[in-house]
């Protein structure tokens, strides 16, 4: 559950990034509101992930959170880039 | 100085700039070695694993600094710097 | 041009990525398909048909104890590795010269398994860190480009600081080639940066005694070579006129062995003529310990438990547990795979990059021309005579004298004539050819793995289907990687 819980935490504060940078990534701007809590979880979410992949699986739970980060940033970046295409 | 006002380096410098980084660099990885080695504490086995994980680490930081701090040569200086740091620690440790 | 720290380091990024990349692709691909290599070599032997998890039997044990004092007694020492759920025979196993080698017995019977003789799983590790050249020259050739590459990520941090963050996830498929291709290598790399850094540094790490001695460097020569503090699994000293123990049953020995090992499974089993070693498996925690219990010969009495302390060795045992993995269950297995193989995609990248750089102003040139033909080599070739090697193993004889020679010799042999195709056409200014020839070749090598498989070893397809399934969902994975590639070229020569 490790792996698919910080995938998708990192998944998604690479899309608030995205989202934050919206010029960058040819994004609307997001609403007002919106903005403090893509900030929030562009933080929280994979730090929480790693926290919890540590605490319950000390070495092998950071080498998942890492496999997990890279690969999300990949999606993202895949999924940003077919959407401009 | 204003990159605009820098004079331009003749390309053939690199290669021969880069070399000479590689060879300071790589000398004071090593000294870094022995220098750990020689320090009271560890055991010796210990301590060179120690001594070769940090000059592991150190071995591409430095290249990349003597080689990319052309300006009046700094990086090679800094470099070589280290290298005369190290010597001397380990002249006084043996 | 002006020389700022952007363009030196430009230029650092530029060579030091192409010079070593063109070695760190082959020891990246190698070393990412060395995270299966036990189960390749299982690929590679289909007469290998025991379930995972069979049980082993004292008896077992016991014939295996017998073949190694027989061994023994005619000036063989042999090791004993013991079944695991990656593999679930027994091996009677001795050190060649070149490579671990020795009969497979059945963990519940203690007959021998007539598997043919592979080069395996086994030769992609010995490739991945010495390149198949004996002596340190191998692991130096290695190591030398690894400090390259790590040198490169430096470089090439240094280039990218500014727009790191900002620009992690950014790629623009629609933008010019060039872009295109700098976005990719740019997004790989960045994403897949602590795993480049953690695995170079590690790499170079296991045998850094080659590289970074701790003796004088004017004693370096004059002393003789350093001794290599690798974790590698050596053959035990023989004092010249051993006179061998008869072993006890070895049953007993590794039950009693657990609660000195801290309760984890023993892995393997060394043996001197007066006791013998019971280690640790390299499968049970990430710190690649050397942990043994030593009993006495022949009463099988407890004689000492060796396990490492202190804060370093623990760290040196992480780094190269984290290197080997050998630790990791088949998720995070699969994860090193697809992130050895990333980190590749950001050098080849890195390569086909340098060449698109160059190649308006520079590409007529007979320079140019033989780097991209390395380059075609490296990216096109070693994939081809990779495939090779499992075709060879699977279509010479199985009783051949010399076979895992053979299929070594068939690996090199293709790839030589693909160095020699690509070399020639690129130097003739017929480079795309010869690309659009290489990829279609490595299509049909690779996707015709699973034919193979299914005409060939049918049985085997039955005893262990995942690994089946895994190496020719590979092959046909980088079919249609070589085909899209392929497709590519064809719209562009168009």
């Amino acid at each position: 559950m490790t792996f698919p819980v910080a995938l998708a935490a990192c998944l998604a504060a690479f899309l608030c990034h995205a989202l934050l940078h919206g010029r960058r990534y040819r994004l609307p701007a997001p609403p007002p509101g919106l903005r403090p809590v893509a900030y929030l979880l562009r933080m929280a979410a994979p730090l929480g992930a790693l926290a919890g992949a540590v605490a319950s699986h000390g070495v092998t739970g950071a080498l998942l959170w890492f496999a997990a980060a890279s690969l999300a940033g990949l999606g993202a970046g895949l999924l940003l880039a077919t959407r401009q295409y | 100085m204003d990159a605009r006002r820098r004079p331009a380096m003749p390309a053939w410098n690199r290669p021969g700039s880069l070399v000479l980084a590689c060879l300071l660099s790589y000398g004071v990885a090593h000294l870094v070695v022995m220098d750990i080695v020689r320090l009271p504490g560890p055991a010796s086995g210990e301590a060179t694993a120690l001594g070769q994980i940090m000059a592991l680490a150190l071995l591409p930081v430095l290249i990349v600094l003597g080689f990319g701090a052309h300006a009046r040569h700094v990086g090679l200086f800094v470099v070589g710097g280290c290298g005369l740091a190290a010597a001397l620690v380990g002249a006084v440790l043996s | 041009m002006r020389e700022t720290l952007r363009t030196r380091m430009g230029w650092l990024h530029a060579w030091t990525g192409f010079v070593g990349g063109l070695v760190m692709v082959c020891v990246f691909v190698t070393g990412s398909l060395s995270v299966f290599d036990t189960e390749i070599t299982r690929w590679m032997q289909p007469e290998v048909r025991v379930a995972p998890g069979t049980p082993l039997t004292p008896a077992a044990l016991d014939v295996a104890a017998r073949m190694i004092h027989e061994g023994e007694t005619h000036g063989i020492p042999a090791f004993l590795a013991l079944p695991s759920p990656r593999s679930p025979t027994l091996k009677v196993l001795h050190y060649d010269g070149r490579e671990f080698t020795g009969p497979q017995l059945d963990p519940q019977t203690g007959v021998i398994i007539p598997a043919r003789q592979t080069a395996g799983g086994e030769f992609f590790f010995r490739f991945h860190y010495t390149l198949c050249m004996q002596g340190p020259a191998g692991i130096l050739a290695v190591d030398i480009p690894a400090i390259g590459l790590l040198v490169a990520i430096g470089s090439g941090l240094v280039i990218h600081i500014r727009a790191l963050l900002p620009d992690i996830v950014l790629l623009r498929l629609s933008a010019t080639r060039l872009r295109a291709w700098l976005d990719a290598h740019l997004l790989t790399g960045v994403l897949f940066l602590p795993f480049m850094v953690m695995i170079t540094y590690t790499g170079v790490l296991v045998h850094v005694d080659r590289l970074l001695p701790a003796i004088p460097v004017t004693s370096l020569w004059s002393q003789g070579r350093p001794v290599s503090r690798s974790t590698a699994i050596r053959p035990p000293h023989v004092a010249p006129s051993p006179v061998f123990q008869p072993l006890p049953p070895l049953a007993p020995l590794l039950a009693a062995a657990r609660a000195p090992l801290g309760g984890r499974e023993a892995g393997f089993i060394l043996f001197s003529p007066d006791h013998l070693s019971i280690f640790a498996s390299d499968a049970s925690g990430p710190f690649l310990t050397r942990d043994h219990a030593d009993f006495h010969l022949p009463d099988g009495a407890l004689l000492a438990t060796a396990a490492t302390s202190g804060s370093i060795a623990r760290s040196v045992q992480l780094l190269h547990g984290l290197h080997y993995a050998r630790f990791a269950a088949t998720g995070l297995r699969w994860l090193y795979l697809v992130s050895g193989l990333c980190a590749t995609a950001v050098i080849a990248s890195g390569l086909v990059l340098f060449g698109m750089k160059r190649r308006r102003d520079r590409g007529h040139t007979v320079a140019f021309r033989i780097g991209e033909g390395l380059t075609m080599t490296t990216l096109v070739g070693l994939p081809a005579s990779l495939c090779a090697l499992l075709w060879a193993s699977r279509l010479l004889p199985a009783t051949l004298p010399g076979r895992d020679g053979t299929e070594i010799t068939v690996f090199f042999t293709v790839w030589g004539l693909c160095a020699l195709h690509a070399l020639t056409c690129a130097v003739t200014g017929r480079g795309l050819r010869a690309w659009r020839t290489q990829l279609a070749m490595s299509a049909v090598l690779a996707g015709g793995l699973l034919p193979l498989d299914g005409l060939t070893a049918p049985a085997a397809l039955h005893a262990a289907p995942a690994i089946h399934a895994a190496v020719d969902g590979m092959g046909l994975g980088a079919a249609s990687l070589a085909l899209y590639v392929l497709s590519h070229l064809r719209d562009r020569a168009a």
